[in-house]
């Protein structure tokens, strides 16, 4: 084909009638409007989207109902005992090394004594018919060395000795006055004994006719003691610690953080969501008693036959207090309705209300004791925790605008959780209420 | 023709007065590639109308590896050729290979430019949209093939079927001019 045809066609020129610019103009005036509506549109539904943006820093008092994520049972695992460096030990005398200084105590070769050391603790002064119990420390002793011996556990007690009489179905109950140490070891262990009767004896002797009252009295003559004696280590043969924590846990001040996204539906009505991380934070003071059998057994806490046999065959050591921490960390996602209810120039007071879903992303207790582990316990199913707890969350925004677009925001909220931090099949349970305040500033299109 | 660089600036910011300058440098080229595809002027309008408007809209795509006229003749070719989708169902085009396309000579060179075009309009649809692609646009039988969603070979035997009858119309034309000369 020859180009001079092709190209004379492509040359080509038929002018448009005189109107077509006319619509090509009108038309693209329509799309131009189109294209405005559309980006209007657009800022439009970003501006209901982003009716307001918050970012809200909150400090938040966390009452807790119930101690959350603790348990005796498992509390017992986070007590970890720092051994005691024995630095020297022969046939007659054991040195013990603490952190500022170093004990010898004399290890006793009587018969009495040996026998103490296979973990018999009985006052020997009425072994027929006596049975210690322990009472709360009364009797305060010589600070230096009880400052000296502070690395190891000093058990410093009254005891009161029951006196059963012998050939009468009489009790006498005598209160028994002394001081008893043991400082023991998990390796080792020294007693210190030193009991009298006390001047109330006599008159709280009840027996008629006054019978067996000298006989106890005489015993309370031969009662003054003082001995120590060293422990064989394979005496130790098994262990067990209880716990004595309080009752209930306090709850503490902690501090959560979020941001908000809000959509106002109308003039009074809004909606937000948002993210918050925060904290439930409680603390408890705790004590811990360890428990160094003879025998060998490993005892749970707080069992039947433990508790039977820990006052006849162990030795004890009881800790320093300590506190524990539980911090429940949680990330937050809410779901609120606000009302206004009050629009006065530059104020704004609203209800909000709703529900958050918090997701525990860590459950942990902590002590502040070198010597106590902290644990952290994990959040799942093979665990008693929840790991989604669900909020009911009510409260009053009052909000001031500060600048064009700014305003700042306070506003007291309660939660509270639907449910317990634990499964149902826990042996304990405690739903968290929180009292908090937000504070912060609130951007708005 | 060439296009300067600030008058497309002016266009893709939505200038009127340059669009209206663009218009007027190419609509009256447009619009005769329109109607060679659409037959019938209205309908060639409406086609360079709606053209425009994507030139328009568009402008901010165009990349200049080929020439600015180029880029609209072929959107303005899309745009006829989207409207004759419908038609273009209705006449199917058939594989044909019992012509041989380089035995088929074709002198078009003697005769006008409107003489060409009613030749070519005169054609049957499928031909005549072939024909206009490959003959007088410049397009491969590949990518004729792929805009028209058909084979290759169709392309090429309906393009053998429309030289075929543009000789048998020119060698009645040319008997008609000596029979009334």
């Amino acid at each position: 084909m020859s180009k001079d045809w092709r190209e004379r066609i492509l040359d080509m020129n038929t002018q448009p009638s005189d109107e077509l610019w006319g619509r090509i103009s009108s038309e693209l005036d329509k799309e131009a409007q189109l294209v405005a509506l559309k980006q209007q549109n657009l800022r439009y539904k970003w501006m209901a989207i982003a009716a307001s943006v918050a970012l809200l820093i909150s400090v938040s008092v966390n009452f807790v109902a119930n101690i959350p994520g603790i348990s005796r049972e498992e509390l017992i695992s986070i007590v970890q005992f720092e051994p005691e460096s024995i630095s020297a030990q022969t046939d007659s005398k054991i040195s013990i090394m603490t952190n500022s200084t170093t004990i010898s105590e004399d290890i006793p070769t009587s018969p009495i004594a040996q026998n103490n050391a296979i973990g018999n603790k009985t006052p020997v002064s009425l072994e027929a018919a006596a049975l210690a119990v322990s009472s709360p420390p009364v009797t305060d002793t010589n600070a230096a060395y009880k400052a000296a011996l502070d690395d190891i556990r000093i058990l410093d007690s009254k005891r009161n000795i029951q006196v059963t009489s012998i050939g009468k179905p009489t009790i006498v109950h005598t209160p028994m006055h002394g001081i008893d140490y043991i400082i023991s070891t998990p390796k080792h262990a020294a007693q210190t004994q030193i009991l009298w009767a006390g001047a109330d004896m006599a008159a709280n002797v009840v027996d008629p006719n006054m019978e067996y009252a000298p006989q106890a009295t005489l015993a309370m003559a031969a009662t003054p003691r003082i001995g120590a004696f060293g422990r064989p280590n394979d005496n130790i043969k098994g262990e067990a610690v209880t716990l004595n924590i309080n009752d209930r846990f306090i709850p503490e001040m902690s501090l959560s953080g979020g941001i908000y996204f809000g959509i106002k539906l109308n003039d009074k009505l809004g909606l937000r969501s948002g993210v918050q991380f925060g904290t439930n934070q409680a603390s408890g003071i705790s004590n811990a008693t360890l428990y160094n059998f003879a025998e060998d057994k490993n005892y749970p806490a707080h069992t039947t036959t433990y508790n039977e046999e820990r006052n006849s065959n162990s030795y004890l050591m009881l800790t320093e207090d300590y506190r524990i921490i539980n911090k429940q960390q949680f990330v937050s996602i809410p779901f609120l309705l606000s009302v206004k209810i009050f629009d006065f120039n530059k104020l704004d007071i609203s209800f909000v209300g709703g529900a958050s879903t918090d997701f525990i992303i860590k459950n942990e207790i902590t002590s502040d004791r070198d010597d106590v582990n902290s644990l952290k316990f994990g959040i799942g199913e093979d665990t008693h925790y929840r790991p989604l707890l669900v909020n009911a969350t009510a409260g009053l925004e009052v909000a001031y605008e500060l600048a064009k677009n700014y305003r700042m925001v306070m506003m007291p909220m309660f939660r509270s959780s639907l449910s317990s931090v634990t499964r149902e099949n826990a042996s304990f349970s405690g739903a968290p209420i929180g009292l908090g305040m937000n504070v912060g500033v609130q951007y708005y299109f | 023709m060439s296009t300067s660089q600030d008058l497309i600036s002016a266009c893709k910011k939505g200038d009127r007065k340059a669009q209206h300058t663009l218009y007027k440098m190419y609509a009256g080229k447009l619009l005769s590639v329109a109607w060679r595809y659409m037959k019938v002027r209205q309908e060639a309008e409406d086609v360079l109308q709606e053209s425009f408007i994507k030139i328009f809209g568009k402008l901010d795509t165009f990349k200049e590896e080929s020439s600015l006229e180029t880029w609209m003749r072929r959107i303005v070719v899309n745009t006829a050729l989207n409207h004759q989708r419908s038609k273009l169902y209705m006449y199917p085009m058939f594989d044909i290979t019992d012509i041989d396309d380089h035995h088929i000579p074709l002198a078009l060179d003697h005769l006008a430019e409107n003489e060409i075009l009613d030749l070519v309009n005169d054609l049957p649809e499928g031909c005549r949209l072939i024909f206009n692609l490959y003959a007088i646009e410049g397009y491969k039988h590949k990518e004729i093939a792929d805009m028209l969603s058909i084979n290759e070979g169709t392309s090429k035997s309906q393009l053998a079927r429309a030289k075929k009858l543009l000789q048998e119309s020119i060698i009645a034309l040319d008997r008609h001019r000596k029979y009334k000369q």
